[in-house]
């Protein structure tokens, strides 16, 4: 499904082909801290990824599109901008809102106050669903779930691989995570779409780094 | 997906198709609001 469907009322349900299951996103945060050779270590009997490069496709070129009047063109186009505008303000606050959090849960308190405001792994399951039915882009939510991963390196589940990876999807999640980065870095112009893609996947993985904290915290 | 496929998807669908453009940055904009409510709640 390409960008062209989009359709609030066409949202991905449970159930739907290619849509994450709750296994699937359950999957995402469980699991230890594992060490460089996990994470190296190619999944060997694991599902192919919910990737879905065709449905991935915005496929912006293909479906016939109404021309616009040349009144209606402009106001979208200043809607754009001013969308533009928002996004990168958003992700400006995003990067501030992190460092605050940061340095709130770390300053000197004990324990128990510093973990017990963090999210459940529950609820961040809930932000991985909503964010899908949001962008309605199941397979790029895969890379996004993927490259939040690879960033703590978090990809085993119970000391094994995790479900629906394997070692082509790492080297994709990498590379997608790499890549952004870099755009990120540089400001480039064309990026700021991918550069909030990255920044939400950053922002989950931040949020499930945290939860997962909690969760050791309640099971010590 | 390569993440200059991604670029270009984008810019062609904000040159051919702008609603759907300007309708992504929205869902953009509320999924990255939503993040950092989350965030500063904690």
């Amino acid at each position: 499904m390409g960008l062209e469907d989009f359709d609030k009322k066409s949202l991905p349900q449970q159930g739907d082909a290619g849509f994450a299951t709750d296994e699937m996103i359950s999957g995402l945060y469980e699991g230890a801290e594992p060490s460089a050779e996990q994470s190296s270590i190619a999944a060997p009997e694991v599902a192919e990824p919910a990737v879905d490069t065709q449905s991935a496709d915005l496929d912006a070129e293909s479906a016939p599109i109404a021309p616009l009047t040349p009144e209606r063109h402009a106001e979208i186009l200043e809607a754009i901008g001013e969308e533009e505008t928002r996004l990168e303000e958003n992700l400006a606050t995003n990067r501030e809102v992190i460092s605050a959090a940061e340095t709130r849960l770390d300053a000197p308190a004990s324990e128990e106050n510093r973990l017990k405001p963090l999210l459940s792994r529950a609820q961040i399951g809930e932000l991985y669903k909503k964010t899908a039915q949001k962008l309605e882009l199941v397979a790029l939510l895969g890379l996004i779930g993927t490259g939040a991963s690879f960033l703590t390196g978090q990809i085993t589940a119970g000391g094994g691989p995790m479900v629906g990876m394997d070692t082509d999807a790492l080297e994709k999640a990498q590379h997608f995570v790499e890549k952004g980065q870099h755009i990120a870095e540089n400001g480039l112009a064309a990026g700021i779409g991918v550069i909030a893609i990255v920044a939400i996947a950053q922002s989950m993985n931040w949020l499930r780094r945290r939860s997962q904290e909690k969760a050791r915290y309640a099971a010590a | 997906m390569e993440i200059e496929q991604l670029i270009a998807d984008l810019e062609t669908l904000k040159e051919n198709d702008p609603e759907k453009y300007l309708e992504l940055l929205k869902q953009l904009n509320s999924i990255v609001e939503d993040l950092n409510k989350d965030i500063e709640s904690l």
